[in-house]
């Protein structure tokens, strides 16, 4: 006998229509600083209750499609909603319309229900639900986010913060606030799970960084850490204070936004564990000194996965972030360091001094990978090529974006270490792939070039197995011309080079 | 004595299908039934699954025996959100790519044998069939009968209106 859709059991009906709805965004990526959640569009499979009786008496015998609400201008949908869940968790989506402010009465008495909720502040909605909610309790809220559609002033809203004490939120592990003022106590964070401030400032008198790390110390639950513009509202450590070297065994994600030298303070009293992804977006002044090495202590052991990486890209841009990213090829980014300066810093002079200070700060690092971005087309001093290589000598693959005049990287990469005790060693003795693109042609850079291959070729170098050069115009042509006709003359760069592709840049 | 690594598995229709056990404990009631029996000769009889149905079960769980280990776990929440951002892979949809009858077979079998990740694709695919559908154009997909009366079509018009009124 056939089978139809008929005969399927009703749960498997609602989980077509569960999987009916389009993924949403925080389905694919999560939030992001600053930016509000979508409308869950929760009730998507609401047209499917036409299709027969039967997949409408399903839909209302079924609780849990329902239990998900996007609380906006109509309270009609709401009230077949709180009928319809019956006694099931809620999840609570407020948007700013004022129009919701109908739906508290309504709300109100399922408040012991909610799991979820979701609250826009610096509206009227929020306002009024938290002078109505403030003395109910949630006893199986797990999730609270409160969030602003744009933050009107810089400085966080003044009002009574909410009250998150354990007696009121004893389930509550995920709390993402912003632009609030956050009751900053043991006792209200050590059970989060999942904890996400954003441009929020501590509540009472500004407290001392080490009553900061108090609490990061009792948070042993956490599993993400994410903190923008928060650590610089605690006063800074003075010299005197000892570091600590706190362990957050759950941790999986840490994420910190603030000053670079707010961020290196944490960084000196928690131990980031290998496993853990870490982003770090330190903000410095338009004196620019330490470069990424201002986001870390001068003891960087509290982040072991610094020496573990063995592929690093370098991104340095015109203007805006300047990053670092530890790279795990088809995985992740276990590692990002980016700098940004909310003045009209003009990066570009400094990254020589930036290259040499990432060389010096992941010295000794076994990089196998190192990939060089640079904006605008960065011709840098060979001696600078010379430091940044000399830290590397276990880099098997090295990409330099755009390279402009490729002949100061050659004679670098053919040149003797210059360290201040013990022999000179060449540079990048295990370089097998070079590549480079957006290069300018020059009349003798092929011969430049040969010369810097041959050279380390002298020096015991073993040959590279791929060499890259995209040059911009006709420039890939006229280097091909020059370096055939060097074939015929003297020297075949067969020698040097097992593949060689010389092209156009796109 | 058998090989201890293989049994068999006898469908409704007397159908006999020799299957690693690796592969037949994708099945949650599979798996149970074979730690209740212990090392055993005897075959296993699936009397809710006809031979051709059997035979596709038994081709998806082979394809998917390397990632049987990434359905344990994940809490309801995190299961639905991973479901709805999946993307059908090409070798599940071209495997569902059968008549309806065989579809939904192999979906109400999956269900009865407890094989979630099949559950799931099955699933899946039904709602991206009807993804953008009107009701009126699900009904023709499927067969189904409208039987609601014109007052029921009215007051349903309207809960719509609320849900997109939001």
């Amino acid at each position: 006998m056939a089978v139809t859709i008929d005969d399927l059991p009703n749960e498997l009906l609602v989980k077509i229509f569960v999987l009916y709805g389009p993924p949403r965004r925080s389905d694919i990526e999560p939030f992001e600083p600053g930016t509000k959640p979508e409308r869950r569009d929760a009730c998507r499979w609401a047209p499917l209750m036409g299709v027969c009786r039967h997949w409408r008496t399903v839909a209302l015998e079924t609780p849990l499609l329902w239990q998900v609400v996007d609380v906006g201008e109509s309270t009609k949908w709401l009230e077949l909603a709180l009928v319809r869940t019956r006694d099931a968790v809620l999840e609570l989506y407020f948007h700013a319309h004022p129009t919701s402010v109908k739906t508290l009465p309504m709300l109100l008495p399922h408040m012991h229900r909610v799991r979820k909720l979701l609250l826009p502040p610096m509206s009227i909605v929020y306002l009024l639900f938290l002078s109505v909610i403030q003395p109910v309790a949630f006893p199986v809220l797990d999730e609270l986010r409160l969030w602003v559609d744009k933050p009107e002033a810089q400085i966080p809203v003044e009002y009574v913060p909410f009250d998150l004490s354990p007696t009121r939120f004893p389930t509550l592990r995920v709390l993402h606030l912003q632009n609030t003022v956050v009751p900053w106590t043991a006792a209200t964070m050590s059970r989060l799970r999942y904890l996400n401030l954003h441009s929020c400032s501590p509540a009472g008198p500004r407290p001392s960084f080490a009553q900061f790390m108090d609490v990061i110390e009792a948070c042993g639950e956490l599993e993400e850490l994410v903190l923008h513009h928060f650590i610089s509202w605690f006063a800074s450590p003075s010299p005197h204070d000892s570091t600590r070297t706190i362990h957050l065994p759950k941790l999986r994600k840490l994420v910190l936004g603030d000053a670079a030298a707010s961020i290196a303070h944490f960084i000196a009293n928690v131990y980031i564990q290998e496993t853990v992804t870490v982003r770090l977006e330190g903000c410095v002044d338009s004196e620019l000194q330490g470069g990424f090495r201002s986001l870390l202590p001068g003891d960087a052991s509290h982040l072991p996965v610094l020496r573990t990486l063995t592929e690093v890209w370098i991104n340095l841009p015109f203007a805006g972030e300047q990053e670092i990213m530890g790279v795990i090829p088809h995985q992740s980014i276990p590692l990002k360091l980016s700098l940004h300066s909310e003045g009209n810093f003009s990066w570009w002079s400094n990254h020589s001094r930036m290259l040499i200070q990432f060389a010096n700060l992941f010295e000794d690092v076994r990089l196998q990978t190192l990939k060089v971005f640079l904006q605008p087309r960065d011709i840098q001093p060979f001696p600078t090529w010379t430091d940044l290589f000399a830290a590397f000598p276990t880099l098997h693959h090295l990409e330099i974006h755009p390279g402009g005049d490729p002949v100061p990287v050659f004679v670098a990469l053919s040149s003797l270490s210059h360290p201040p005790a013990g022999p000179q060693l060449p540079l990048c003795p295990t370089l097998k792939r070079l590549e480079m693109d957006y290069l300018e042609y020059s009349e003798r850079q092929h011969g430049l070039m040969l010369v810097a291959l041959r050279r380390r070729a002298e020096l015991g170098l073993p040959k590279l197995d791929y060499l890259g050069l995209r040059y911009k115009g006709n420039g890939a042509a006229k280097m091909q011309r020059d370096l055939e006709h060097e074939r015929i003359m003297s020297e075949d760069l067969s020698a040097y080079v097992t593949q060689f592709d010389c092209s156009s840049c796109i | 004595m058998g090989d201890s690594n293989r049994l068999t598995l006898v469908a409704s229709d007397g159908g006999k299908f020799v299957v690693d056990k690796e592969v037949v404990q994708m099945s949650v009631l599979l798996k149970n039934m074979i730690e209740d029996l212990g090392e055993t000769d005897e075959s296993i009889p699936i009397p809710n699954v006809t031979s051709p149905v059997l035979t596709k079960v038994i081709e998806f769980c082979e394809n998917h025996r390397t990632d049987a280990a990434r359905t344990d776990g994940p809490n309801v929440d995190g299961d639905d959100a991973r479901m709805r951002t999946a993307v059908v892979s090409d070798w599940d949809r071209q495997f569902f790519d059968v008549d309806q009858d065989l579809m939904f077979e192999i979906i109400v079998a999956a269900n009865y044998l407890d094989i979630k990740s099949l559950v799931d694709v099955g699933c899946k695919v039904v709602a991206d069939m009807i993804k953008g559908k009107s009701p009126q154009e699900i009904r023709d997909l499927f067969d189904i009968v409208n039987d609601f009366s014109p007052e029921e079509e009215a007051a349903l018009r309207k809960e719509n209106e609320w849900a997109n009124d939001r």
